[in-house]
């Protein structure tokens, strides 16, 4: 009986043949552009990456969970709803509208708002607000490399996110047309221009699966994962704090920081512990911050975090 | 008519042995898969959840019986005993994959969790008063309580189904679809039941007058 997993690779988990002869498509298809359709599905595009420091010590998710047990409400409810139904979204073309108080607001294509960025691995522990954690290598950049791009004004102290809101590829929006969509998220600015925020484009040395939240999206660490919204399509820095869609639905039950904090329950359940998925059935402490608190706990200096949630 | 002296046929020739095994097979299964981590990447919520929705599928097969008899003449009677028993069973792996996987034996925390959590107080409250219905169920029981008190006992199992559709109405975190369906379902069940009772009352006072 396994109970739980060894030490694995992710690069150990798809079987070397595939794995070839997925790098060999990939090279064929490579000039089309951010992601191309092979046979309906969106084929996944190999990345070029440095890593770096930015590494959990602890066993990576395997790839296959990671992306089949996922939350993305545009793609229905069911853990499963969002691999089954996301390749419908069409990434490419893709835009970001950077706007508010910025120096450069604008429509930027993906291609723009990329353009001169090297991309970089980082290995961070995400915390869902479930009570459950994945390990995952994202590929991405900061997030203050591409604000700092679009010029932020002074009087900037907030960055609100937006996600597509597209029913006709998106079948969870047309099945809950009472839900509060497009799905919108927030950070304080200081909180956005901290390193570990990162924009991610890909995981596991690939470009994002469309359920993943391709073609770009937010990874705060030490916040639960809902902050880290997906498919972004809209930036805009605000004087103002920013509504956010989880709190519109329920404001008792998350609120806008919703930084990962054992000792501050969910009215329905724990967040002492976390399930580790993919990793048998045995529980993990949750450690304050998600375990990020030497590079964030002194942005909440004075605050009180059970009250500020 | 033909189809139901059929199924009333079939029924009585169906011994109960048959169904316990039938009925036992799905937590066999599971419980092998879990331990074997075979339940795919969140085996703990996988496992909870379906155990606790057999419970709870049970629960309602069982409040069915006596509409199917009264209204269609279809008798299930004689599995009335099995199924309560199997939905305690799945409602016992359910609490103890809470209890152990979940909480890891920490009975500080699970009393933490009975008295916060009103989605836990109701499953708890369903599940003591199964506990006590389980115990008797069994010829010695109703031989003691004598068959009114018995049955009167017994006819808690409305209240275990109004605690175990409320602990899944109040735990999931969006709008779902799947408690609805029980609640409605249930409110039909326990509909039917008032509405005899109160018919019954009715009969019984004309009666008394005549
Ligand atoms: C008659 C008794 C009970 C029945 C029929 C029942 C049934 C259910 C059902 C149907 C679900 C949801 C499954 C799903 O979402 O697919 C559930 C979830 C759950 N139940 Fe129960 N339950 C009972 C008692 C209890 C008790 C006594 C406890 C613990 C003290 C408990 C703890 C839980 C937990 C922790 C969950 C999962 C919550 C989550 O997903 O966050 N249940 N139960």
């Amino acid at each position: 009986m396994t109970l739980f997993r060894g030490n694995i690779k992710y690069s150990d988990i798809t079987a070397k043949a595939d794995f070839l002869n997925r790098r060999q498509i990939i090279a064929g298809a490579a000039g089309l552009g951010a992601a191309s359709f092979v046979g309906g599905a969106v084929q996944a595009q190999n990345l070029e990456y440095s890593t770096t420091d930015y590494a959990v010590n602890a066993d990576i998710t395997p790839k296959k969970d990671a992306t089949s047990f996922n939350n993305f409400y545009e793609f229905g409810t069911g853990k499963n709803d969002p691999k089954d139904n996301a390749s419908r979204m069409k990434i490419d073309p893709w835009a970001v509208e950077i706007s508010g108080l910025v120096d450069n607001p604008g429509n930027y294509s993906l291609e723009d708002l990329l353009s001169g960025i090297a991309l970089e691995e980082r290995i961070y522990r995400f915390r869902c607000v479930e009570a459950w954690s994945m390990v995952v290598p994202w590929i991405g950049f900061s997030l203050s490399d591409i604000l700092k791009r679009a010029g932020v004004q002074s009087s900037a102290k907030y960055v609100a996110f937006q996600t597509l809101n597209r029913p006709s590829e998106m079948i969870g929006i047309k099945r809950n047309p009472k839900f509060p969509w497009p799905y919108v998220e927030g950070l304080r600015l200081d909180e956005a221009m901290n390193p570990l925020s990162m924009i991610a484009t890909g995981m596991y040395g690939e470009s994002l699966p469309n359920q993943n939240g391709a073609p770009l999206r937010l990874v705060v660490p030490w916040k639960y994962g809902f902050k880290s919204i997906k498919s972004i399509v809209k930036i805009t820095l605000t004087e103002t704090q920013p509504q956010t869609t989880w709190n519109i639905l329920a404001p008792k039950e998350y609120g806008f920081y919703s930084n990962v904090n054992p000792s501050f329950d969910h009215p329905r359940w724990s967040q002492a512990r976390e399930r580790i998925i993919g990793g048998g059935i045995f529980k993990r402490d949750t450690p304050m911050f998600n375990g990020y608190g030497e590079e964030v706990a002194n942005l909440y200096a004075g605050m009180d975090l059970n009250k500020n949630y | 008519m033909a189809v139901t002296k059929v199924i009333n046929f079939l029924m009585r020739k169906l011994p109960n042995w048959v169904v316990y095994i039938i009925l036992v097979l799905p937590a066999v299964y599971l419980t092998f898969a879990l331990l074997g981590n075979q339940l795919g990447p969140d085996p703990i919520r996988t496992y909870q959840h379906k155990v606790g929705e057999f419970g709870l599928k049970l629960i309602i097969i069982g409040l069915f019986i006596t509409p199917l008899r009264d209204l269609f003449n279809i008798n299930f009677f004689k599995f009335r005993r099995c199924i309560g028993l199997m939905a305690f069973l799945y409602v016992c792996l359910h609490f103890l994959s809470y209890l152990v996987l979940d909480q890891s034996l920490n009975f500080n925390e699970v009393w933490k969790d009975i008295v916060k959590r009103p989605y836990i107080t109701f499953g708890m409250i369903s599940a003591g008063i199964m506990l006590f219905l389980s115990l008797t169920s069994n010829n010695l029981s109703v031989k003691i309580l004598g068959p009114i008190y018995w049955k009167r006992l017994h006819q808690l199992v409305y209240l275990v189904s109004l605690g175990a559709v409320t602990h899944f109405l109040l735990l999931t975190k969006a709008w779902q679809i799947e408690p609805m369906i029980y609640f409605i379902i249930l409110i039909g069940l326990l509909g039917y039941r008032a509405l005899k009772a109160y018919q019954k009352r009715i009969l019984n006072k004309k009666r008394n007058i005549s």
